[in-house]
């Protein structure tokens, strides 16, 4: 070791041989800190267990659980509408294929007949045309604009039924050639033939979204149950939250029965019955599409009623399998951590964040990590530690939608104050 | 009774007496404290000690007399801060609590200045960092650089901690923060005593120094996105 710290005195030894030999000792002992910490690079899951905390925060309570069950909730609209949503689908790939159709007729006019190209009326007809073939989606009727240009455009109607002379139209008589007006024509009849479907589907999607507006209301509703249950649940008011539950799924039930309005039933119902026939077969009605989301809630309340206590055998059965009386299914956050113990800290910052102050982002992290470790330097005694760590809540950046909520913040002081540095 | 005379009562005198005892006792500890204290601490590195290739051999009693007065402040900062914001009747039981703690503190700060040494200790001689071509730095060298220019900062990160406790908003953050930049200046000044003893080049000074925090910094960073 000596010997090596003389290095610079050897003799015919450059200043360029030393310097590299300093750097690579200092990339080296880099190299060895960060692969001796970093699991990902040392190929190793370990999974230790933290004796120093509560264990309740590495094995998710009926609080963290209904958070899962949120996105659960909040899929049941989309279940509700997703027949009607199929068929509007089909509806609408129909309609693109015609108006793309038109597009392509159009184009060819166009050549046939170069000196239409400065008819703006004829331009705009393209345009819109192109236009609501992309645009018609299931949820998303034609350009609306397109039904006015169809209903305007007068003056190409007027040529094609040789109700008015070509001299009293802008363009010359004699540039026009006949397969050009037998295509004005065609096109003028295909226009007609689109007016009707194309009206029709976009007075229905109309009908569709203020469905989809209903429900997202009553969806908004029940999920606010359940967050005021959530937080109940987090501030020990087991009963209270077990109410709110049971108004949630009442309110779920309801949604069952759900029917859209009358328009948009007398839409489906004047479809030709062939495209009826064959969407009710691949599309199997739900009779009742909360089903799924009212057994989840029933079990969470049933969970609750045991104190959050989890079955002996630690073998919870999956959201689809079969599921024994009293227990409830859940997603398993995080009952092993996969880091060395060095780096608990951030998994345990990162769980917290996640769980009660969504969300984890890095930038959250750290700056809660940073203004967390003078707390946890200065104070040893929880109760201060709790009270200072929910202060500092306030001032992480960037700021979270819960970080002023009480009861989580509270929730997340109390497992954050036990961490010992 | 020349005093009666005058129209002056034997307890104002004593009153009198006693105030001008608080007063000179009070100026005197403040004086002791400012020429111990405030020099080591808004000078550092200071001179003496730090003088070039200083070997800090006499400098027992001098370090004794800055740690004393270190921890005193700090009793005084952490005590008064404890006895405005609890109840007065536990006043004693406070008192003597916080002694304890703040000597147990100064302890532990003592012991991990050692440890902090044993660390530098080895990075400074990879850095280059020596007195001259066939010297290093010794372990005493490190010891007491650092000594002398953490203890002074006990006051100050004393006034922290309490200044936490009642504190919310904006003036928590900025208290939350403070240690940090704290650290900064306390880094700074070390590169700077160590500079002055060695008289060597600052890269390598620098880079003893900043060499760990970078590792550390890389390994934070690391994990924080992983």
């Amino acid at each position: 070791m000596h010997e090596e710290l003389e290095l610079p005195n050897r003799p015919g030894l450059s200043l360029d041989q030393k310097v590299p030999r300093r750097a690579f000792v200092s990339m080296a002992l880099l190299a060895a800190s960060v692969t001796a910490v970093h699991p990902k690079i040392t190929g190793k899951t370990i999974n230790t267990e933290i004796p120093d905390l509560d264990d309740n925060y590495l094995i998710p309570g009926p609080a963290d659980t209904l958070t899962v069950y949120l996105d659960e909730i909040e899929k049941v609209r989309y279940d509700i509408l997703r027949q009607y949503y199929v068929i509007f689908g089909f509806m609408a790939a129909v309609l693109r294929r015609k108006y793309e159709a038109l597009r392509k007729d159009i184009d060819e006019l166009m050549r046939l007949a170069p000196e239409l190209k400065v008819d703006k009326n004829l331009c705009r007809l393209r345009d819109v045309a192109a236009a609501s073939k992309n645009n018609i989606t299931a949820s998303n009727t034609p350009d609306p604009r397109l039904v006015a240009v169809i209903k305007t455009n007068f003056e190409l109607a007027l040529i094609a039924s040789n109700q008015v002379s070509r001299e009293e139209v802008k363009w010359s008589a004699s540039e026009i050639s006949p397969e050009a007006i037998e295509k004005i024509k065609d096109i003028l009849c295909r226009i007609d033939n689109l007016n009707t479907p194309t009206a029709s589907i976009q007075d229905a999607s109309t009908e569709l979204s203020k469905s989809d507006g209903e429900l997202t209301t009553e969806i908004k509703s029940v999920v606010s149950a359940v967050r005021e249950a959530i937080n109940l649940l987090l501030r020990n008011e087991s009963n209270a939250a077990i109410l709110k539950l049971e108004s949630a799924i009442s309110q779920l039930n309801a949604l069952d029965k759900y029917k859209p309005s009358k328009k948009l039933l007398d839409y489906i119902e004047g479809l030709p019955e062939d495209i009826r026939i064959e969407y009710a077969k691949k599309n199997k009605s739900v009779t009742t599409p909360t089903s799924t989301a009212q057994e989840l809630l029933q079990r969470a309340i049933a969970w609750i009623k045991v104190d959050g206590r989890f079955p002996n055998d630690q073998s919870l059965p999956k959201i689809s399998g079969a599921i024994e009386k009293g227990q409830v299914e859940f997603i398993r956050i995080s009952a092993n951590l996969t880091a060395p113990v060095g780096i608990r800290f951030f998994t345990i910052l990162a769980s917290v964040l996640g769980t009660y102050l969504p969300h984890p982002t890095p930038w959250r992290i750290g700056s809660c990590s940073f203004l967390l470790c003078p707390i946890l330097f200065a104070y040893s005694d929880e109760n201060i530690r709790i009270q200072k760590i929910k202060d500092m809540f306030y001032s992480i950046i960037p700021s979270g939608e819960f970080d002023t909520d009480d009861a989580r913040t509270t929730a997340a002081a109390k497992i954050l104050a036990k961490i010992i540095i | 009774m020349a005093n009666e005379e005058n129209g002056e009562r034997p307890g104002d005198l004593a009153v009198e007496s006693r105030l001008k005892k608080i007063f000179d006792s009070s100026r005197n500890f403040l004086a002791s404290a400012l020429s111990e204290w405030l020099p080591s601490l808004i000078d550092q590195p200071t001179n003496p000690p730090f003088v070039k290739k200083a070997i800090f051999n006499d400098e027992i009693a001098r370090i004794a007399r800055l740690i004393v007065m270190a921890v005193l402040l700090s009793v005084i900062i952490i005590g008064s801060f404890k006895l405005v914001y609890n109840n007065i009747s536990e006043s004693a039981a406070i008192i003597s609590q916080t002694i304890l703690d703040v000597i147990k503190l100064s302890l532990c700060v003592i012991i991990a200045v050692f440890l902090v040494s044993l660390v530098y200790f080895p990075i400074a001689a990879l850095s280059g960092v020596k007195i001259s071509q066939n010297k290093k730095l010794s372990l005493r060298q490190v010891f007491f650089t650092t000594l002398y220019i953490i203890v002074p900062w006990l006051p100050i990160f004393a006034f922290i901690i309490t200044a936490i406790l009642p504190s919310k908003g904006i003036i928590l953050l900025l208290l939350l923060m403070a240690p940090y930049l704290c650290l900064i200046y306390i880094m700074l000044n070390f590169m700077r005593a160590i500079k002055v003893i060695t008289d060597c080049n600052w890269t390598p000074v620098i880079l003893s120094v900043l060499a760990p925090f970078f590792m550390l910094g890389v390994i934070f960073l690391i994990l924080l996105l992983s």
